[in-house]
């Protein structure tokens, strides 16, 4: 589930995963790129339900934020009721990474190719 | 299966100066103001916050705190006449609740000073010279309002209005106790400076205030214990503290809480941390019915840094949503923030944590990292954070964990010949190590043993 912000744009994203069988597995990954300008709102719960067991649940978060006044507010969220399980959340906003970018104009990109080359593998 | 006796629930023949009656009004905040003395700036202060606590609507989100009656508690109990300076004077029935909580064996060693709470006034306060030789106030609260007032005046309330919820605006309009500490321009306090509280009246709330200004480069770890004895009836206990860290300053706090079952633990913590400054939270949460608490770090200044440590350990009938705010104000702040939970015997620990960055905090960073740790299967465990980044140029990083005991673990440590509970409170304690080991010597030892003794005969 990825989503490109574009300029000005503003994503709402808000979703509830519920465990309630025993053995469940899943794992989720939610990626967005947030351009000049742009909003991302994130908010997702997993839901663990009474008496189910063996559940293995991951939640993941990953925002790229480009440009002036580009926003993300994510709230990845865990409701935990049963002991025998495991679930995990994380989340992680930044920039593009100087040395990737670095690396990418030394072979002769100019900073505007590199910064659309990054972002197209963040969203792959 | 668990011991339900809590260890310091016993309780001394009441024996006041004056009790207000129960319940709150402005007549009664009018009363408290007029017993202590106070400025008219401050009964002022007093009645707008009166104001504000009766139009500000309960917090729906977090706990369930509809239990809560206003009415039936007691606003202000003063044990006795004076503040006591020599121990001595101290009333025996006081002085023998303390010697059960070892208060003079921990000032014998190597503490600074103790500011014990007993009831809402502070009854007995003693400073090693050593501090006040370099210029460092440390008094109660009221004491402070009566010899600092101008310093009290320019602090109090700045960081944490009345206004801001409806329980810092009931501790604004009633406030008795507290500690206030001023720490001089580039002075470092080395030794740990200690208060203790105590609720040893039915029904009474207990709303301490504490104020903390570090001046700049000056340093100081103060540490807060509570232990409460038990009782029947449900008790609030609403405290604000904030605290001022200026330039270049660093400044511990370190609480562990213990109150009983009953008790209802609502308290609003803030520091605002000026450039190259320090704010460090240790927190951790035992007792109480229910606590809803979320130390905050201010990061104002240039590169100021947070940091939040905490512990919350939710057994039956408990539900401790304790968590962190760190605000980034500023360009190359940073912050750090580990939470620890455990639940067990149908308790639940919940954490709930705010990362806010603004536009223009260059280069902020922020790492928070939640583990938690369910111990059977009518236990609970929640996380809610909320990550706020208006700006492009920084990075944060959250992530959290719910898990059980892992098997391998347990199975290891049997194969080495623990007994099942044994290997249990081991991987316990080494969950919690990362801030026990923050924690002065005997506080850390205290924490293990306080939380193994909760647990026990409940794991396994």
């Amino acid at each position: 589930m990825n989503h490109l912000v574009k300029k000005g744009q503003k994503i709402n994203f808000d979703e509830v995963w519920i465990y309630d069988k025993v053995g469940q597995e899943g794992l989720v990954e939610i990626r967005a790129v947030v351009e000049e300008g742009g909003e991302f709102n994130a908010k997702g719960k997993i839901k663990i339900a009474k008496n189910v067991s063996g559940i293995n649940a991951f939640l993941k978060f990953k925002v790229l934020l480009l440009g002036k006044n580009s926003r993300a507010t994510v709230k990845p969220e865990l409701e935990i009721e049963s002991n025998d399980v495991k679930a995990s959340h994380s989340a992680s906003i930044g920039r593009v990474d100087e040395e990737q970018l670095f690396y990418l104009m030394s072979r002769g990109l100019s900073r505007q190719k590199a910064i659309e080359l990054i972002v197209k593998a963040f969203l792959n | 299966m668990i011991k339900d006796d809590y260890k310091y629930g016993f309780s001394m023949p009441e024996n006041y100066v004056y009790k207000s009656q129960e319940g709150l009004s402005q007549e009664v905040v009018l009363k408290i103001s007029t017993m202590k003395k106070e400025p008219l700036w401050m009964t002022t202060f007093r009645l707008k916050s009166y104001e504000q606590f009766v139009k500000k609507e309960m917090p729906t989100w977090g706990a369930d705190l509809s239990t809560i009656i206003f009415d039936n508690i007691h606003y202000f109990v003063k044990a006795t006449d004076k503040t006591e300076k020599e121990w001595s004077d101290v009333p025996k029935e006081i002085k023998d609740t303390y010697d059960r909580l070892g208060i003079p064996e921990a000032e014998k060693q190597y503490l600074g000073g103790v500011k014990a709470q007993y009831e809402s006034e502070v009854v007995y306060g003693s400073l090693l010279k050593r501090l006040s030789d370099q210029g460092i106030i440390f008094c109660g609260m009221d004491e402070a309002l009566a010899k600092y007032p101008k310093l009290v005046k320019e602090y109090i309330g700045k960081l944490i209005p009345p206004g801001d919820n409806k329980f810092a605006a009931l501790n604004s309009a009633v406030w008795s106790g507290g500690s206030f500490i001023y720490v001089p321009k580039g002075v470092k306090v080395d030794l740990p400076l200690q208060a203790y509280f105590r609720i040893n009246t039915a029904n009474m709330g207990q709303f301490e205030r504490t104020l903390i200004i570090v001046d700049e480069g000056a340093f100081i770890h103060y540490v807060e214990g509570c232990t409460a004895p038990i009782y029947s009836t449900d008790s609030l206990h609403a405290a604000v503290v904030e605290i001022f860290v200026k330039k270049g300053a660093r400044c511990r706090y370190t609480t562990i809480q213990n109150w009983s079952k009953n008790v209802y633990n609502l308290v609003t913590k803030r520091a605002k941390v000026e450039e190259d400054g320090i704010m460090e939270w240790i927190d951790g949460n035992l007792g109480s019915k229910i606590t809803m608490k979320y130390p905050a770090v201010v990061l104002a200044g240039r590169r100021a840094h947070g940091e939040i440590l905490s512990v919350a350990v939710a057994g039956k009938g408990q539900h401790l949503d304790a968590g962190a705010k760190c605000i980034h104000l500023a360009p190359e702040t940073t912050s750090r923030v580990l939470s620890k939970s455990i639940s067990f015997d149908g308790g639940r620990a919940s954490y709930r944590g705010l990362v806010q960055m603004v536009p223009g905090a260059i280069n902020a960073r922020s790492k928070v990292v939640c583990d938690a740790l369910i111990m059977d299967n009518f236990s609970a465990s929640d996380t809610f954070p909320s990550n706020k980044i208006y700006e492009s140029e920084v990075t944060l990083e959250h992530e959290a964990t719910v898990s059980k005991i892992g098997e391998e673990q347990l199975f290891y440590l049997m194969s080495r010949g623990f007994e099942e509970h044994e290997a249990e409170a081991m991987i316990i304690n080494g969950f919690i190590e990362p801030i026990a080991k923050e924690l002065p010597m005997e506080y850390s030892v205290e924490l293990n043993r306080l939380i193994n003794m909760q647990m026990e005969g409940s794991v396994g």
